[in-house]
């Protein structure tokens, strides 16, 4: 080793610099985040059942409250109490996220394993295709799609599937490739195990732990993706509540109240943020190279 | 006798690390005066590369905790910030190992020995968008003269055809030109101390062998004092008009080379020396042939060689070493000292107990 | 530049836009309804058109070729600048986006023009400053940025500057007085992430041996950080900036919907729900083809920040 090797490896060890957002004290960071999402499931799961008041009912001679006690966030033009609303939109938010998120996470790897494990032509084929998607502007294509085939949630979530399964097939190619050529790898092979023994019993495991980390932090854009066709009036219709649809039509009542946009904007950040610092720091208790492979993303 | 140069006193340079504090350079003491080369010998983490940053003061992420640092009359362990820019940009230059690595890759070699130009005609007044090149605040003569300068110093450090390679970006040189060119960036700014901190451990033997000769005569017609740190005792002997060994952070033994280096009367730099003696590449002979060296984290009561050193005794772990004056410009620490001729002679032989750790450790 | 490394970006490009033409045109042709139906029935005022009529113009119109022949008459044509007739006005697609398109062009160049004045500081200020006051105040407010929605970003700022300060106008694409909120509103968003991405550079580069060789010189902290460190984490950041363009396409759409600007974006989410096809096809393929070409730009301004970089191939 030469000294300045040594030397750079003290000042490393010294320096232990934080990078990205590790800065901030990521356990702590990381505490909020999960803090955050529990709230939110505890919220999604009793919220509804707690609520004395209906999501979809109208109440015209309630409407355009300002929030008091009895409607902390207020009631829309409609009568409805917001807090209700939002408590029923948190389960659309997080259902159609989750199932997003797995159908990418399910279309990726199957793409992944494929492309890592078959090689040559088929690998070069499949990787195009998940560069032209990675670099297609997502939403826009998703738009396209979800318009064309009709605005409805199923559509929204269908679209937003289609277009975000990339990243998930890059990560476990790239770890695939890392893995097949190691020992236990080989050794498999040498004893004569099929491929698809080998594909779904010995690299499949290994590369559970990088894509959940990258499915918790795609978790955040499919809720913001959702929330986006939403509000461009594409996905969930009213008088769902959906927090993006409840902040289009929110948007008529900016002078009056406020609250109709605010709230359910508040909501989708807090969200979105929450699985993002959990997401984030999962990926810091990756190894050094799953992180580098995920940084490639 | 005037005030040295250099004077470096007991200084301490302390890492903090998340597994406790290291003293990377303990206690070390020595001088460098005008037209003088002083060599640093010592293994890999001996404290030798930190001693030389400390000195031009870029120890960062470590700490100056004690000691001082006298460089041109000057205090350097308690200097501002502009007192050691102006310092470095005029009297102060230092050459570091990997010329690949201490080149900016994205200028030109040209530009970055005008920068050193320019910063040693004006270190006070740098302006950020003249040294940006914006156009209007670019002052044109002054670059335009740094790079005239700029192309006599890479012809004055050996670098061929230097009107055409001042343009050069460092990726096109081959890594003897780097060495060359960050040595022209350290001579543009007239030095009086030339801090070289393994200047040639990167380069083929033939390049080395000409950039020593070079720093030579830098010293003999320029009279600058020279410090060169090195773990190569053929480099060391070689270029070194005298010499400090190192060995974790402190100083073993200090002299003249040539009586250093064919009668040191330390243990340490026996057993130094007859690696080397037996085997061109010391560092890595070194290390194989006296174990591993001590857990720079551990504590450092009594002599920091006392594992390793065959001729311990009770007290070598037990108190401070001192340190004692063999002749009157060769020091040694060690409680044995002075050793004679003859203890060392007659257990020569088994000294070298090295060859079964070859294996180990060329990383 | 190499031949052979232009040739093949050429070629990866070709590809990006044959995918995407494919994927819109081929959406399109497999959703039912019938264009030569809906297009008859807008120019008979709403009347149904008789079937017979239907069949002249499907043959008039090559509409019952083959997919592939039908797609191929259609690149061709786009490839001379001819998008096609929208169904609804009598304008012709390419006309409607060259009318729509220097809005978008403004917002998105405005929006990144906020994101680097926002971000660069930022991120710069973070990294030489690690474990500080601003670094934490910029990260945190870049998680925030990172985390929210623009749309609701853009109802704060209209309730906020528009409604209660009077500042601005609130819609409209009628002056420069216009754009600000909405690139305000685009510009922060990619500035949370140009930020945390500058500020990641810059502390690797900052780092870097040449640094402090350079440092060792007698220069200011000030050149070292902007001129030796910055043009060095320029070309991460520079990678990045290029792809923020599909953040700024993604964004523009929506943004351009919050403050009902005249734009592409507004013409596709127009065109999707009046169901209006080679509008929604034209408009998607501009933006494929925006997009490929930035990028194509993003690779030339490297090897300009960085001479070690030649296209053709790869770090030396």
């Amino acid at each position: 080793m030469s000294d300045r090797t040594a030397d750079r490896r003290k000042q490393q060890e010294a320096t232990k610099q934080p990078r990205g957002t590790d800065g901030l004290a990521t356990d702590r960071l990381g505490q909020f985040g999960i803090g955050v999402v529990l709230t939110l499931l505890v919220l999604a799961a009793l919220g509804p059942v707690v609520s004395p008041y209906d999501p979809v009912e109208q109440d015209l001679s309630n409407r355009l409250e300002s929030p008091s006690l009895s409607h902390p966030f207020g009631t829309d033009q409609l009568g409805r109490d917001v807090l209700t609303r939002l408590l029923h939109g948190a389960r659309f938010s997080l259902g159609i996220a989750v199932a997003v998120t797995t159908v990418r996470l399910i279309m990726g790897t199957a793409v992944g394993l494929l492309a890592g494990y078959a090689g040559g032509w088929i690998d070069e084929t499949l990787m195009r295709l998940v560069d032209t998607l990675l670099a297609f502007p997502g939403i826009v294509l998703a738009l396209v799609i979800a318009g064309i085939l009709g605005p409805s949630l199923v559509n929204v979530m269908l679209a937003l599937s289609v277009v975000g399964w990339a990243s998930y097939a890059r990560l476990v190619r790239s770890n695939v490739l890392s893995l097949r050529e190691r020992e236990f790898v080989s050794a498999a092979r040498l004893l004569g195990r099929s491929r698809t023994h080998i594909a779904t019993r010995h690299l499949l495991p290994n590369v559970v732990a990088p894509v959940v980390v990258l499915a918790t932090l795609d978790i955040g854009s499919v809720i913001l993706g959702t929330a986006g066709l939403s509000f461009l009036g594409l996905g969930a219709q009213p008088p769902t509540p959906e927090w993006g649809t409840m902040l289009a039509s929110g948007r008529s009542y900016l002078r009056q109240a406020w609250w109709l946009v605010n709230a359910p904007g508040l909501c989708i950040m807090l969200t979105v943020l929450g699985f993002n610092l959990l997401g984030d720091s999962l990926r810091d208790m990756l190894s050094p190279t799953q992180t580098a492979q995920m940084e490639e993303l | 006798m005037s005030e040295p140069l250099l004077r470096v006193e007991n200084l301490q340079t302390r890492f903090d690390t998340d597994h406790g504090t290291v003293d990377a350079v303990n206690g070390v003491s020595f001088t460098v005066d005008r037209g003088e080369i002083v060599g640093i010998l010592g293994e890999s983490g001996s404290g030798k590369s930190v001693t030389a940053r400390s000195i031009c003061r870029l120890e960062d992420p470590g700490n100056i905790v004690g000691g001082s640092i006298t460089f041109a009359e000057r205090e350097l362990t308690t200097a501002t910030e502009a007192t050691l820019r102006r310092l470095r940009g005029n009297k102060l230059s230092m050459v570091f190992q990997d010329p690949t690595e201490s080149l900016n890759p994205v200028f030109s070699v040209g530009e970055q020995i005008a920068e050193s130009v320019r910063v040693h005609e004006s270190s006070e007044t740098q302006r950020l968008l003249d040294f940006l090149g914006v156009s209007p605040f670019r002052d044109r003569s002054a670059w335009e003269n740094a790079r005239e300068r700029a192309i006599e110093l890479l012809d004055q450090v050996g670098i061929p055809n230097p009107e055409a390679n001042v343009s050069s970006f460092p990726h096109e040189f081959s890594g003897g030109l780097r060495q060359r060119a960050v040595l022209a960036i350290a001579l543009a700014s007239e030095p009086a101390l030339l801090v070289a901190d393994e200047p040639t451990t990167a380069l083929d033997t033939t390049t080395q062998a000409d950039i020593l000769s070079r720093l030579r005569s830098l010293r003999d017609e320029q009279n600058i004092g020279i410090l060169l740190i090195s773990h190569d005792i053929g480099v060391i002997a070689q270029t070194c008009d005298r010499v400090v060994v190192l060995y974790d952070g402190q100083v073993m033994e200090a002299g003249p080379v040539e009586r250093i280096l064919t009668a040191p009367e330390r243990p340490y730099t026996r057993a130094l020396l007859s690696c080397s003696v037996r085997n061109s590449d010391a560092d890595k002979q070194v290390q194989s042939a006296m174990a591993r060296p001590r857990d720079p984290s551990s504590s450092h009561e009594g002599c920091p060689f006392a594992d390793r050193c065959q001729y311990v005794t009770e007290t070598c772990r037990s108190g401070p070493i001192p340190t004692t004056e063999a002749a009157s410009d060769h020091r040694l620490a060690c409680v044995e000292a002075p050793f004679s001729e003859a203890k060392f002679v007659s257990e020569q032989q088994e000294i070298p107990a090295a060859n079964g750790g070859q294996q180990n450790d060329t990383a | 530049m190499t031949g052979a490394g232009l040739c093949k970006r050429l070629l990866t490009m070709a590809i990006v836009l044959l995918g995407v033409s494919l994927l819109t045109y081929g959406l399109v042709f497999v959703t039912p309804g019938d264009p030569a139906r809906t297009i008859l029935t807008q120019q008979m005022g709403g009347q149904a058109p008789s079937q017979d009529a239907v069949d002249q113009f499907r043959a008039e119109n090559g509409l019952d070729d083959p997919f592939i022949v039908q797609y191929a008459r259609w690149m061709g044509n786009a490839l001379q600048g001819d998008l096609g007739q929208s169904y609804y006005s009598d304008r012709s697609v390419s006309d409607m986006i060259v009318q729509r398109l220097p809005n978008t062009i403004g917002l998105a160049v405005a929006s990144m023009l906020v994101a680097l004045v926002i971000a660069l500081p930022a991120g710069i200020a973070s990294a030489s400053n690690p474990g500080s006051r601003i670094d934490y105040a910029a990260q945190i407010g870049s998680l925030i940025g990172v985390s929210m929605p623009n749309f609701w970003l853009g109802y704060l700022l209209i309730i906020v500057c528009a409604l209660r300060l009077n500042l601005l106008p609130v819609a409209g694409a009628a002056g420069p007085k216009y754009l600000v909120l909405p690139s305000l509103t685009l510009g922060s968003g990619m500035a949370a992430v140009i930020a945390r991405l500058v500020r990641t550079a810059m502390l690797d580069v900052l780092d870097d041996a040449y640094i402090q060789a350079a440092r060792s010189k007698g220069l200011r902290e000030r050149i070292l950080v902007y001129k030796h460190a910055l043009r060095n984490a320029l070309v991460p950041v520079v990678t990045i900036i290029g792809l923020q363009l599909s953040y700024v396409l993604n964004g523009a759409v929506v943004i351009e919907v919050v403050f009902q600007r005249p734009g592409l974006g507004t013409l596709l989410v127009d065109a999707i729900f009046a169901r209006d096809y080679p509008v929604v096809q034209g408009v998607t393929l501009l933006i494929g083809v925006i997009f490929v070409l930035v990028n194509f730009a993003v690779d030339l301004t490297y090897s300009r920040l960085d001479p070690r970089i030649d296209l053709g191939g790869e770090h030396t």
